[in-house]
C-alpha cells in the first residue's frame, strides 16, 4: 500500500499540469471540508444587522443580502459539487466500466444489444434529462447524480468496450487461457488493469462536467434547492445585485473556476502520461 | 451504407421514443398541479384539469399525446392562455438557431485553425499559450463566462450592447460565449488528430516524395484529421441548445432557451414537455446527419455501398 | 566521381533524460549505377541513417554531418542550433531532391501510403510536384509507371485507395511513387520484410531489373543477410551505429572481418544445414500419436457480407512423441487459426483434434512484446499456471519458476522485474518458460523466431531444441520461413490458403518439391551467400532467375476460386480438371501431395507407393 502511495505520488509529480491540478484540487478539497465545519457560522445562518457587507476580519468574503457569510457558503457549496463529482465519478466508472466490459468481451449479439441500448441513451442530450428527472424528483445532490448518472456512463463503457475488444486479442490473454484461467480472472488480472490508463483519463474528464452540470442546473433554478447553497445558486442570487455588488458573485465564480480547472489540468496532465507511455512503450 | 443508414435511422427514432415516453411520464409525475396555487378554489382547479384532460387514465393521455404528436400538434401551454406550444416554438426558434449557428461557424473556424497552429508551430510558446486558452475555454462554465462578460463588457465598459438582439452588434457577447467551450473542444481534437497523423509512416513518405510541407498538411493529414471534428459537430449542437439556456436569460435574448428556463420557472409542463421533445428531435437529427457524413466520408465504408 | 558521399553522419535522439546515439561517424559512398546493400539488426541505425540523408527525421534527432554530397551538390543538413533561416533553406532545396533526384520505398507498403487518398493521385501529385505538366499528362505517366511496376490494368487501379489493393500490389505502388521523378539514387528501407516469400521475389526481381534496365543507383536496406547477397555486389555491416564493415559481398561471405559479420554469416548458414537429430530418440512411431488431427475445418464470416471463407479446409496430420512437425505457409494460409484449433482456443466446425497428452497444449507466439501482461512481472506470469492447475504452495511455485528461468538461460532474479526490462530475444525466452512451466507434451510454436534478429534467432532455436532433447516433448512448428523450418522438422507440411497441399520428410520435399506451390516457394527462397554470376542454383540471383521463371508464380493468395485447386489460377500446370475439382491427398511413400499431377502418376502405377523414390519427373514438373 505504501508502495503504491508513493509510486503514485512520484507519478503526479512527474507532470508539471499533473501536478499543480493536483495541489489545487487538494487546497479545495481541504478548505471544502475544513470551512464548514471549523466557521463560527452556518452556511443559512442570516444576521439582519450585517448585510451586504464587504470583506473583514470576521468574514473573509463579506456577507449577502440576509447577512450569511459568503465565505462559509462558498465552500458549502463546493463541498456539494465535490460530492456530486466524485459521486457521479463512482456510479458511472463502476457502471461504464462493467458495462463496456461485458459487451466487449462477450461480443456478438450481446454486445450489438448493450451498445445500441447506449446509442440510444446517448442521442439525447443529457440536460434534457436531467432538468426533467430534477423537476420530477426532490430538488438535491442525489436527484442530480442520478440524472447525471443516467447517460454519464455511456462515453466509458465505449472506452473500457474498445479497449477489451483490443487487448482480448493479444497474446497475452491467449496465453493466459491456454494456462486455464477463466473469464473472471482474465477480465481482472489481465484486461482491466491495461485498459487502467484510458478509464482514468475518461474518469477525470468526467468529474468537471458533472460539477459543471449542477452549478449549471442550480444557476437555471432546478439545482439543489434552498436554504441549502450550491455554487450555481450563489452566482444566480448574487446576479440581482451584479452592479452593486460584484464582489457576491465573483468570488463563488472564481471558486468554480479554480475547482474546474484543477480537474481540467489533472485530466490533460493524466491524459498526456497515459499517451506518453504507450508511445515508448 | 443503405444498411447503416437504416440502423442509424432507427437507432435515431428508437431515442426519440424513448425521450418522449420519459419525458411524458417524467412531466406527469412531477408534483402538484399547474393550476394550483393562487387563489383558485379546488373545484375551480379540478374543472380546468378536466377541460385539459388531466383527469383521464395516464395511458390515454399518453396515447392521445403521441397521436398528437405525429401531427405535430404539442399541445398548449398551461400557463399562457391560447398560446399553442407550436408558436413558442415559432417565435423563438429563429433567435437560437442563428445563434447557435454562428456560434459552431466560429467554433468550427476557429477551433480548426487554433487546433492546426497549436499541432505544427514549432514555437514552445504559441503551442502553450494555445494549450492554456484551451485549458481555460474548456474549465470556465459559459454561464459564468456570459456573466463575465455582461459585466465586464456591458456594465463596466459600456462596449458592447448586453440586451436582446436588437443590432448586429448584440449578438457578439452571445455568440462568443457560447462558441469559447466548443471552440476549445474542437481545438484539442484537431490538435490531437493532426499528432497522431504526424506520426504516420504516410507523412514520411509525402515528404520523401518531395512534397511541399503545406500540401502534404492540406492534401494528406488534414483529410484524416477532418473526421473526429466533425463527428464532435453532433455533440457541439447538444451543447449549443442547452448552453443557450443561461446565454439567452442572461442576454436577455427571445429565444427557445429563456422559454425553457421560464416555462421551469412557472412550471408550464406542456411547454417543457414540448420544448423538450422538440430540442431532442434537433440534436437526434443533426447527429444523425454528422455520422452519415462522417460514415460517408470514409472510402471503406463508401466502397461497400456499392 | 561518386553520386552519393556521406562523411562523418551523427544522429542523436533527445528523449527526456537519456540521450542515444543512433549513428555513429558514418561515412560511405555510392557510385552512379551501383547496389549497395546496408545489412544490420534492428535499432544498428541503418534506417535512422538513410532518412538522415533525406532530412526526414523529427525534431528530436540531431543530425550533425561534415559533408553529404549528391552528384557534386552540397545537400549537407544544417548542424544542430542553426537558425531558422537556414533550416528553411535546407528544406526547401530538400524539397527538390527528395523524389526527384533520390527516391524512397519503406518498410510497410499499407500505412506508407494515405488510406484516404486514391492511389492515382498519390502517384500523379508526386510527378506534378516535380515537374509542371498537365493532370491528364501526369495521369498517363502514373499509368505508365504502374505498368512499368508490373501492375495491369493501371487505369482502374489508379481509381482505388491503398485498402484495396494486396500487400505487394500496394509496395509496387510505393516503388511507382519512388521512380516518379525519375531518381538518380534509390533508396530502399526493407522493402520486402513485410510481404510474403513469393512476392518478395517478385519484388527483388523487379528491383534488380530496373536497377540493371535504368542504371539508377540503389541502397538497399535489410536486416536479412539473404536479401542483400541476391542483389549488391558490395555491401556495409552496421552495429549499434557503427560501420563496421565494408565490402564485396564475397569478401564478406569468405572471409569476413569483423567479429559481428562472421556471427551474422555463421548464423545464416547454420540455418541451412540440415538438422542433426538425437538418434536416442524414438521419433513418431506409427500408433504412438499424441496428436491426430482428422480433416478439421473452419470457416470464418468475413465483415456483414454474411460470405464465409475457409480459414481451414479438411486439414489432416500427426504428431508423434518427441516430434517435431514443421508448418509453412504465406500469410493467411490458415496456419494461425489452424493453431488455436491444435490448442483448443477455437473448436473445429468439422473433423477432429484429438489430444492424448495430460494437460492443456501450450504456445509459444510471434510477437514476444504482446504476448506478456505489461502490467505482470515475470515471476507471476510464470506462476500463473502453477497457480490455476495445481495446488503448490508459493515457495513451491516460486522454486520451479527459479528453476525455468535458469533452464531457459535467464537469471532467477528477473523474476521480480516486468516484461518492459526485456529485449525481444529475453521475453521469447520468457514465454517458453511460460509454456513449458505446467510441463506439457506438446508445444505449438507459431512464427516464434519470425519478428527477432538473425543471431537471436539462432539463440532460440537452439534453446528450442535443447529443450525437446532433455524433455522430449512435441512441437507444432508454424513458420513462413522454409529454413528454420527445416532445421528443427522431422516433417514438414506446406500450407496453402487453408490445406496442406504437401508433406514429406524436409529432405526429400526440398530436394525434390512435387507440388507446383512447393516449387514455387524454394524457387522464391533466398539462400545464404554471395550472388554468383552465370550459375543456376535454384535461387534468385544467379541468371537462372528467368529460366527458373517457370516456378516463380504471379500474384498473391488474395481471390481463390470458389471451386477447384486454390492453387489453379496461379499454377504453371493448371489443367481443365483442376478448376473443376479439387485434388485430394495422394499419399506416395511417406509424403503426401494433393496435386491431380501425381494423382496421373499415382493411377498409372499402383504400385507407387513402394517405389517412392521415382518422382512423377517425366511428367515434366
Amino acid at each position: 500500500m505504501r508502495r503504491w502511495i508513493r509510486k503514485g505520488w512520484a507519478w503526479c509529480l512527474g507532470n508539471p499540469l499533473l501536478a499543480s491540478g493536483t495541489f489545487l484540487f487538494a487546497l479545495c478539497l481541504l478548505l471544502a471540508v475544513l470551512v464548514p465545519v471549523c466557521a463560527p457560522y452556518s452556511y443559512a445562518e442570516q444576521n439582519a444587522g450585517f448585510r451586504n457587507a464587504g470583506s473583514s476580519v470576521s468574514h473573509l468574503f463579506g456577507t449577502d443580502k440576509f447577512g450569511r457569510d459568503i465565505f462559509v457558503r462558498v465552500w458549502y457549496g463546493a463541498g456539494i459539487s465535490l460530492l456530486v463529482g466524485m459521486g457521479s465519478c463512482l456510479i458511472c466508472g463502476v457502471t461504464g466500466t462493467l458495462w463496456g466490459s461485458v459487451a466487449g468481451y462477450r461480443g456478438g449479439r450481446l454486445d450489438m444489444l448493450l451498445m445500441r441500448i447506449a446509442d440510444v441513451i446517448d442521442a439525447v442530450p443529457s440536460l434534457l434529462y436531467v432538468i426533467l428527472i430534477m423537476l420530477a424528483f426532490e430538488a438535491n445532490a442525489g436527484s442530480v447524480v442520478l440524472g447525471i448518472c443516467i447517460s454519464g456512463w455511456t462515453g466509458l463503457a465505449r472506452v473500457v468496450r474498445g479497449e477489451i475488444q483490443r487487448l482480448k486479442m493479444q497474446e497475452f490473454c491467449t496465453a493466459a487461457r491456454l494456462a486455464g484461467a477463466r473469464t473472471g480472472r482474465i477480465l481482472c488480472a489481465h484486461l482491466l488493469p491495461n485498459a487502467a490508463g484510458p478509464i482514468i483519463v475518461n474518469l477525470t474528464f468526467l468529474a468537471p462536467k458533472a460539477i459543471f452540470t449542477e452549478a449549471f442546473l442550480s444557476f437555471v433554478g432546478v439545482g439543489i434547492a434552498a436554504p441549502a447553497a450550491s455554487l450555481g445558486t450563489l452566482i444566480q442570487d448574487a446576479r440581482s445585485q451584479m452592479l452593486l455588488y460584484p464582489s457576491q458573485m465573483l468570488y463563488p465564480i472564481l471558486v468554480l473556476c479554480v475547482l474546474l480547472l484543477s480537474l481540467h489540468l489533472i485530466g490533460e496532465g493524466v491524459e498526456r502520461r497515459v499517451a506518453g507511455r504507450k508511445k515508448t512503450r | 451504407m443503405l444498411r447503416y443508414t437504416c440502423k442509424r435511422l432507427a437507432t435515431g427514432l428508437l431515442a426519440l421514443y424513448v425521450l418522449v415516453t420519459a419525458a411524458f411520464f417524467l412531466t406527469r409525475m412531477m408534483p402538484g398541479s399547474p393550476f394550483q396555487g393562487g387563489d383558485a378554489t379546488e373545484a375551480v382547479t379540478a374543472a380546468v384539469e378536466e377541460a385539459y384532460g388531466l383527469k383521464e387514465p395516464l395511458w390515454r393521455q399518453y396515447g392521445t399525446y403521441l397521436g398528437n404528436l405525429l401531427k405535430g400538434d404539442l399541445g398548449i401551454s398551461y400557463k399562457k392562455p391560447g398560446v399553442t406550444v407550436r408558436q413558442v416554438i415559432g417565435r423563438g426558434w429563429p433567435a437560437t438557431a442563428l445563434v447557435g449557428f454562428l456560434a459552431v461557424v466560429t467554433a468550427a473556424l476557429f477551433g480548426t485553425l487554433l487546433g492546426i497552429w497549436q499541432a505544427l508551430s514549432k514555437r514552445r510558446t504559441v503551442r502553450g499559450s494555445i494549450f492554456l486558452g484551451t485549458l481555460l475555454g474548456a474549465g470556465i462554465p459559459n454561464f459564468v463566462l456570459a456573466l463575465l462578460l455582461a459585466l465586464g463588457f456591458g456594465v463596466k465598459l459600456k462596449l458592447l450592447p448586453i440586451a436582446g438582439l436588437t443590432e448586429p452588434a448584440g449578438y457578439i457577447l452571445p455568440v462568443f460565449s457560447l462558441a469559447v467551450y466548443p471552440t476549445a473542444v474542437i481545438t484539442k481534437t484537431m490538435c490531437h488528430a493532426l499528432e497522431d497523423e504526424l506520426e504516420k509512416e504516410y507523412v514520411k513518405m509525402a515528404r520523401a516524395k518531395g512534397l511541399k510541407w503545406r500540401r502534404t498538411v492540406v492534401g494528406h493529414m488534414l483529410k484524416n484529421a477532418w473526421i473526429p471534428v466533425l463527428n464532435y459537430i453532433g455533440p457541439a449542437a447538444a451543447f449549443l441548445l442547452t448552453g443557450s439556456f443561461a446565454v439567452e436569460s442572461i442576454f436577455t435574448i427571445p429565444g427557445l432557451g429563456r422559454e425553457f428556463v421560464n416555462s421551469i420557472a412557472n412550471r408550464d409542463y406542456t411547454l417543457i414537455l414540448g420544448l423538450t421533445v422538440f430540442m431532442g428531435v434537433v440534436v437526434i437529427g443533426v447527429n444523425l446527419v454528422t455520422d452519415l457524413l462522417c460514415a460517408w466520408l470514409n472510402p471503406a465504408v463508401r466502397r461497400a455501398c456499392r | 566521381m561518386s553520386l552519393l558521399c556521406v562523411k562523418d553522419l551523427h544522429v542523436q535522439f533527445h528523449e527526456r533524460e537519456q540521450e542515444e546515439e543512433a549513428v555513429r561517424r558514418l561515412s560511405f559512398t555510392v557510385r552512379p549505377g551501383e547496389v549497395l546493400g546496408v545489412v544490420g539488426e534492428s535499432g544498428s541505425g541503418k534506417s535512422t541513417a538513410m532518412q538522415a540523408i533525406l532530412g526526414l527525421l523529427p525534431e528530436r534527432a540531431q543530425v550533425s554531418c561534415r559533408q553529404i554530397t549528391l552528384d557534386g551538390a552540397d545537400i549537407t543538413p544544417p548542424p544542430p542550433g542553426a537558425d531558422r533561416r537556414s533550416r528553411r533553406m535546407y528544406e526547401r532545396k530538400m524539397e527538390g531532391v527528395r523524389g526527384c533526384r533520390i527516391g524512397m520505398v519503406f518498410q510497410e507498403p499499407l500505412s506508407s501510403l494515405n488510406p484516404s487518398v486514391k492511389v492515382g493521385r498519390q502517384i500523379t501529385e508526386t510527378i506534378r510536384a516535380h515537374r509542371k505538366c498537365s493532370k491528364k499528362a501526369a495521369k498517363e505517366r502514373a499509368a505508365e509507371l504502374l505498368g512499368m511496376v508490373g501492375i495491369l490494368e493501371g487505369e482502374m487501379r489508379m481509381r482505388q485507395y491503398p485498402f484495396e489493393l494486396s500487400g505487394g500490389m500496394r509496395q509496387r505502388v510505393a516503388l511507382a511513387i519512388a521512380l516518379a521523378g525519375e531518381p538518380r539514387l534509390l533508396i530502399a528501407d526493407e522493402p520486402t520484410t513485410a510481404l510474403d516469400v513469393t512476392v518478395q521475389a517478385q519484388i527483388l526481381d523487379f528491383l534488380k531489373r530496373i536497377a540493371e534496365e535504368t542504371g539508377m543507383a540503389m541502397i538497399l536496406v535489410s536486416h536479412d543477410l539473404r536479401v542483400i547477397a541476391a542483389l549488391c555486389r558490395r555491401m556495409l555491416v552496421l552495429k549499434d551505429g557503427v560501420l563496421v564493415e565494408e565490402g564485396t559481398a564475397e569478401q564478406m561471405f569468405q572471409n569476413p572481418k569483423h567479429e559481428y559479420t562472421r556471427e551474422l554469416v555463421r548464423h545464416g548458414a547454420r540455418l541451412d544445414e540440415p538438422p542433426k537429430f538425437v538418434e536416442n530418440v524414438e521419433y513418431g512411431k506409427a500408433g504412438d500419436s499424441l496428436l491426430a488431427v482428422d480433416a478439421v475445418s473452419r470457416a470464418f464470416s468475413r465483415g456483414g457480407s454474411g460470405r464465409r471463407i475457409e480459414a481451414v479446409r479438411r486439414v489432416s496430420f500427426q504428431i508423434g512423441r518427441g516430434e517435431t512437425l514443421g508448418l509453412v505457409g504465406e500469410s493467411g494460409c490458415g496456419k494461425s487459426t489452424l493453431a488455436s484449433l491444435v490448442t483448443g482456443m477455437l473448436s473445429p466446425d468439422g473433423g477432429t483434434v484429438q489430444y492424448h497428452g495430460e494437460g492443456r497444449v501450450q504456445m509459444v507466439f510471434q510477437d514476444p512484446y504482446a504476448s506478456l501482461n505489461p502490467r505482470m512481472t515475470v515471476g507471476d506470469a510464470l506462476a500463473e499456471p502453477l497457480m490455476l492447475n495445481t495446488d503448490m504452495s508459493k515457495e513451491e511455485r516460486s522454486q520451479r519458476v527459479r528453476e525455468m528461468l535458469l533452464m531457459t538461460g535467464l537469471r532467477p532474479e528477473d523474476a521480480a522485474k516486468y516484461p518492459q526490462a526485456f529485449s525481444g530475444g529475453q521475453r521469447q525466452r520468457i514465454c517458453i518458460a511460460r509454456a513449458l512451466i505446467a510441463e506439457p507434451r506438446l508445444v505449438v510454436c507459431d512464427e516464434p523466431v519470425t519478428s527477432l534478429d538473425v543471431t537471436v534467432q539462432a539463440q532460440i532455436l537452439e534453446l528450442l531444441e535443447r529443450v525437446q532433447r532433455e524433455r522430449q516433448i512435441s512441437y507444432l512448428f508454424i513458420s513462413h520461413d522454409l529454413q528454420v523450418v527445416r532445421r528443427l522438422s522431422r516433417r514438414v507440411g506446406i500450407m496453402y490458403a487453408g490445406s496442406i497441399v504437401e508433406s514429406g520428410e524436409p529432405e526429400t520435399v526440398y530436394k525434390e518439391p512435387w507440388h507446383p506451390y512447393t516449387r514455387a516457394l524454394l524457387a522464391a527462397a533466398l539462400t545464404h551467400g554471395p550472388q554468383r554470376g552465370g550459375q543456376c542454383n535454384g535461387s534468385m540471383h544467379s541468371t537462372g532467375m528467368y529460366s527458373a521463371g517457370m516456378h516463380r508464380i504471379k500474384g498473391q493468395a488474395a481471390d481463390l476460386p470458389e471451386r477447384g485447386c486454390p492453387f489453379a489460377p496461379r499454377c504453371a500446370y493448371a489443367m481443365e480438371r483442376c478448376g473443376r475439382e479439387m485434388p485430394e491427398m495422394y499419399r506416395i511413400g511417406a509424403r503426401e501431395v494433393a496435386c491431380f499431377l501425381v494423382h496421373r502418376k499415382a493411377a498409372s502405377q499402383p504400385h507407387i507407393g513402394a517405389q517412392s523414390a521415382q518422382a512423377p519427373h517425366e511428367y515434366g514438373i
